[in-house]
Parts: structure tokens; C-alpha cells; sequence
């Protein structure tokens, strides 16, 4: 039995959920998480008709869980049911290739300079556009041919990890993923890559639960031999992070004999700023960090950094540098949500969701912006036009390596 | 506006009040509630002009205005201020149904004004247990995605309501005068664990009051210790 069968008749409806929820913040319209979870959830069980385009418009940020008093899965009732939810042609078929960021990284990489000049073509996004519904507006990140998937260190540490890399760590930001590995590193860390793919997150958000579970299904056994061992999973995506530590039970959580591996792949999971904050806490992370020369820096935690019970591990950690001047933007949702600010129909929304962010960023004025999501970081840049980058590249920064993007 | 009737208000408070209704134009043909005119407060500042523009001229031969709770959910005193010279009246906001906006904006300032000083939560996820040794309680466990997460704390303020008794067994349901659990023979449980909320007695007025006093019962405790 699922957790959410459990809490669905814990719901109060005193719409805690509804007042965090960023898209009721920017969509009057939108009926909001109490009505298309809980509310909804009755019927649906009742066999009743009701499906709604709405549910489209969560971003699946899963503040609604957090807020609500009650423990009502709420954000889990509304993925349910996206995935019984009827789309027209076009959106499915969109949403299908969205759904699969690791296939779209295969595709794209191939020929990366040439993709990357094509996506970039004002013509080409007009086209996908029209045809597909990818927003006009939106760019796509560079691609790059994967190099990362076969990293270890060379150099054997006090303690070895398995570093999960995620899509985006796979197919477009390799820097960042050598600037984490150079950081453990820095602390005496061994670091091996997981060949565990795409952790399934973008096929929940767009209702594709049968991608989702083929996904976790897959992943469970390569990161299982890794736990097997005693060996800690590592990852610098807050969204692959919380996939991670709870898409295994709430995908697979209904098989007895896949329950307990899941389980225990789960316990083993940590974000990276919280197994270096873990490091810090126990005397063993190496803090000979140089005075930063860098000016101010604005910092906005992800959402689901605050739906794994994490603690702004990285402003914490980058407070350790001396001098640095890090400002917690706490402005909210950046309404990126992975590939929903990609969507044409929703890219108005997603940017009114991130107005607060955009104009806390404004008002801070940095010569940088910081985030460990990567859609966030497209986001912040995207709405305030200031550059933005991982946490982790500031912090091997003040060790005193140089940017691993020009090196 | 649903969930506020202003002549029902006023028919409440008697005399030397009278209601008036404004026009606020509609997003998306939605009608008004609290909820979503507060969300287009934090958001527009033409919508929030147009506001004070119309409550001027609404209430020109008035001392004051009361509202329903809606201006805003992250707006902070100065932008009240601001907003109240641009109606050129005090403005005072009455709560509605639930979720109240004055309530959520409390909780939200109180919340970034903490975060800016260092503090820290974790929310949404039930408390797992109580980390003891010898009789002194040094944390919580909570029970977050992945794995129980452990909290270390000088002083626990337990306030996680009356179906909390799986958290201390052997309880009496009893604290003594600084709010720490008492056993079945009165004695005191735990050391650096101090009870508040529901869990001592039903009512919000004394999950208000008793945090408080259990809030300086930990700080007490807290500096009795260091000296």
C-alpha cells in the first residue's frame, strides 16, 4: 500500500498546500494542489471522470507536501494522476521526447557543435515552436559528447563514493561534474561514476509513469551493487537527489522483493553539499580555503533541496570561505521546474512564478547567481540576465583553482 | 469577495462603521478571494495601485479602514506603510476563513527574518524519536526522505501534538512547574526536553502561551547548565 492511501483522508483542507504553491501564486485560474490532489483523488477512486488539463500545470515542486500539516501526499495524489491524464497528440508526443533527457542527450550529442549552432537558430526555434511546443524563447544548454562516464580517481582516498551524474551532469555540464569530483577530492575522496542513467524525475513530471518506473527499475539494480559494498551515492542535482532518495520506494515500493533494495539505495543517497556538510560536522573536510576575491553572490535554495530535509548546505559550506559574501535570496520558486518553463503554453506562467526570484536577484545585484539545480540556474539567468553557476565550482574556487571553465 | 461579507461585519460592530464595496478587476474572470488578491498584492504593483487609488475614493469621509486580510503574503511593515500613505488612511485587515493572509504573512516574516540570522528547518516530515543518553535528551530524529536525519540540540521544545505519548514512554501525561515531562512517580523524565502545545492540553491559546513559557524554560535550563 502506497503512502498516499494511507494519508489521503488525513486531508483537513485548511489550504496550507494552495498558499505555498508557486503556481497559484501566478495563475489565478489554477484550481491548485487541494482541489486536483486530495480533493479530486476521492473521485478518481470512485472510477468518476475527472481528469483536467490543470494537472499539467503542477511543477511538481512538492512544497504542498512539505506545508500540510497532515502529511498528505499531495504532490504524489497529482503525479498519479498526471499519468492517467489524456493529452492531445502533440503535447504527448513532445512530452514522450521531454520525458527522456538521457535520449535527448544521446541524440543531441552526437554532433554537439552543429546541434548547438542549429538549436540556437532563430529559425529552428520558431520551427520547434510551432511544431512541437517548445517554447521560442527558451535556449537550449550546449551539448557535449559524454567523457565523464568512465571517470575514477586516480588516486585511492580515505573514503570512495559513487557519484551519480544525472543528464544534464552527462551531457552538457562536464566542468561541473569534474569541478565536484576535483572537490571531494579535495578532502581525501575517492570518486567513481555510477553507470546509472537518467534517474526517471522527468518522466514523473510529465505523467509518464511507465518511462518513470523502467527508469528506477534500472537504476535500482546498478546502485544497489554500489551499496552492496557500503559505498555512499552521490549527486549534485537536487531533483536527481530526491528521485533518488525516494522514487525507489514510491515507484517500486509496492513489489515485497524490490522494497527492501530500494530501501536501503535510498539510505545511501546524499546530495553533495550534504555529505561535504557531513565532512565539515565531523572535522574531516579540508577548509584551507584562500580569501575570495569574488563580489557579492546571491543564493537561491531549490525546492527540492527543502523537500529532502536538507539545510542550505551549500550556503552554509561557502560561508566557510573567507570573505565571501553569500546572500540567501529566499524569493521562492524560480517556475523553471525542469521542463515545464520549456513548454510554449506554460512559459508565460513559468516566468511569472519567477518573478520574486527575478527581482530579489535584481535588488541584490551579484556578480553571480547560484543555485545547485541546473533548470534553476537556466532560469535565473534567463529572468535576470545576471550569469549563474553550482555552488561546488565556487567552493574548488577557493582552494584556489582556477575556473575549470576556461582551464 | 467569497469568505467576507462586509455588511455582515459592520452589522457585527455597530455603530460608526459603515461598509463599502470596491471594483478590483478580475484575472481570468477568477473571483476574488483573499488567497489570490493577496498572491497579485506581492506580485503587481500596478494591481496595488489601482487598490489604494480605489480604497481612496471609497472611503474619503472615513477615519480608517478595516479590510479583509489580502494585502500581500510576503509584504513586510514598511510596505504596508507605504501602501496606507497611498490610501492616505490607517489601514487595519480583518481574518477570513482559512488560510488566513495576515496569519501566513506573520509566519512567513517571522520565518525569513529567522533564516537570515542562520536559522534552519525541517518541515513536513514527522518526527522519528528523541535522541537520549543518560537521561539527557541531545536532539531529535526526523524521519526526511533517504534516511532519519539527526538533529543535536542543546534544549528540545516538544510540541508535536497529543498523539505524541510513542515519543516518551512511560509518561504520565504530567510536566512539572518548568514544563518537563514527569513520570508516573513524578519524577522528571529527561533532562534538556521541555514540553509545549497541544501535547500538555487542548486549545491553541495554550499552544501559544505554553510555547512561550517552555521556549524560556529551555533558555533558563540552557544557562542554569552553562553556569
Amino acid at each position: 500500500m502506497r503512502h498516499s492511501d494511507v494519508t489521503l483522508d488525513n486531508c483537513l483542507k485548511c489550504s496550507d498546500c494552495n498558499s505555498v504553491c508557486p503556481v497559484m501564486t501566478a495563475h489565478p485560474a489554477y484550481p491548485g494542489p487541494k482541489h486536483l490532489g486530495p480533493e479530486l483523488e476521492k473521485f478518481r477512486r470512485e472510477g468518476l471522470p475527472c481528469d483536467s488539463d490543470w494537472l499539467e500545470y503542477c511543477l511538481g515542486c512538492e512544497r504542498c507536501d512539505v506545508a500540510c500539516p497532515n502529511q498528505v501526499n499531495v504532490a504524489e495524489l497529482i503525479i498519479e494522476a498526471k499519468g492517467r491524464h489524456r493529452k492531445p497528440f502533440m503535447r504527448k508526443l513532445r512530452d514522450l521526447l521531454l520525458a527522456r533527457p538521457a535520449l535527448l542527450g544521446m541524440g543531441l550529442s552526437i554532433l554537439p557543435q552543429l546541434t548547438d549552432r542549429i538549436l540556437a537558430m532563430g529559425l529552428t526555434k520558431r520551427l520547434m515552436s510551432l511544431t512541437t511546443g517548445i517554447a521560442a524563447e527558451r535556449s537550449f544548454p550546449a551539448y557535449h559528447r559524454p567523457s565523464l562516464h568512465r571517470y575514477r580517481s586516480g588516486k585511492a582516498g580515505a573514503e570512495r563514493v559513487m557519484f551519480y551524474l544525472g543528464c544534464s551532469m552527462r551531457y552538457n555540464e562536464q566542468s561541473l561534474g569534474q569541478a565536484c569530483f576535483d572537490l571531494l577530492g579535495k578532502s581525501g575522496v575517492e570518486v567513481e561514476v555510477s553507470k546509472a542513467g537518467c534517474c526517471g524525475y522527468p518522466a514523473l513530471a510529465n505523467g509518464d509513469i511507465t518511462e518513470a518506473r523502467r527508469r528506477v527499475r534500472t537504476n535500482l539494480d546498478e546502485l544497489y551493487k554500489a551499496v552492496e559494498q557500503g559505498v555512499k551515492i552521490v549527486t549534485a542535482c537536487t531533483s536527481c537527489g530526491q528521485m533518488l532518495k525516494s522514487g525507489f520506494t514510491s515507484q517500486l515500493g509496492d513489489d515485497p522483493a524490490l522494497a527492501a533494495k530500494a530501501r536501503q539505495v535510498e539510505e545511501s543517497v546524499y546530495d553533495l553539499g550534504e555529505y561535504l556538510m557531513g565532512l565539515a560536522e565531523q572535522g574531516r573536510l579540508n577548509t584551507q580555503f584562500a580569501p575570495s576575491t569574488h563580489g557579492v553572490l546571491a543564493y537561491h535554495s531549490p525546492c527540492h533541496q527543502g523537500t529532502q530535509g536538507l539545510n542550505r548546505p551549500w550556503y552554509h559550506l561557502l560561508r566557510l570561505v573567507p570573505g565571501l559574501q553569500v546572500q540567501d535570496l529566499n524569493a521562492g520558486c524560480c517556475g523553471m521546474a525542469g521542463t515545464f518553463g520549456f513548454k510554449q503554453e506554460k512559459y508565460e506562467v513559468s516566468m511569472k512564478v519567477g518573478s520574486r526570484l527575478f527581482q530579489a536577484i535584481e535588488q541584490a545585484s551579484p556578480e553571480l547567481a547560484l543555485s545547485e539545480c541546473p533548470t534553476c540556474r537556466m532560469q535565473m539567468t534567463h529572468g535576470s540576465g545576471v550569469p549563474s553557476r553550482h555552488p561546488a565550482e565556487l567552493l574548488l574556487e577557493a582552494y584556489g583553482e582556477k575556473d575549470h571553465r576556461t582551464a | 469577495m467569497s469568505s467576507f461579507d462586509s455588511r455582515f461585519v459592520v452589522e457585527r460592530l455597530g455603530q460608526g462603521y459603515v461598509a463599502r464595496d470596491i471594483a478590483l478587476p478580475q484575472e481570468d474572470g477568477v473571483p476574488h478571494s483573499a488567497l489570490n488578491i493577496a498572491n497579485r498584492f506581492d506580485r503587481d504593483s500596478a494591481f496595488r495601485r489601482l487598490m489604494a487609488e480605489r480604497l481612496r475614493q471609497a472611503a474619503a469621509d472615513c477615519d480608517q479602514i478595516l479590510l479583509p486580510a489580502c494585502l500581500g503574503q510576503h509584504s513586510n511593515h514598511s510596505d504596508l506603510l507605504i501602501f496606507a500613505a497611498e490610501v492616505g488612511k490607517p489601514i487595519g485587515e480583518m481574518t477570513t476563513l482559512p488560510p488566513s493572509v495576515a496569519g501566513l504573512r506573520l509566519n512567513n516574516l517571522l520565518m525569513a527574518h529567522l533564516r537570515r540570522l542562520g536559522v534552519e528547518f525541517v518541515g513536513g516530515y514527522p518526527l522519528a524519536g528523541l535522541e537520549i543518553e543518560n537521561g539527557v535528551c541531545h536532539g531529535v530524529s526526523v524521519a526526511v526522505p533517504g534516511r532519519a536525519r539527526n538533529i543535536s540540540a542543546r534544549a528540545v521544545v516538544l510540541a508535536t501534538g497529543p498523539h505524541s505519548h510513542d515519543l516518551l514512554p512511560g509518561w504520565s501525561g504530567k510536566a512539572d512547574h518548568l514544563l518537563r515531562p514527569l513520570d508516573g512517580q513524578g519524577n522528571v523524565m529527561l533532562k534538556g526536553l521541555t514540553l509545549a502545545g497541544a501535547l500538555l492540553a487542548a486549545g491553541n491559546g495554550h499552544a501559544v502561551t505554553s510555547g512561550h513559557a517552555a521556549a524560556l524554560s529551555a533558555l533558563a535550563q540552557e544557562e542554569s547548565h552553562a553556569a
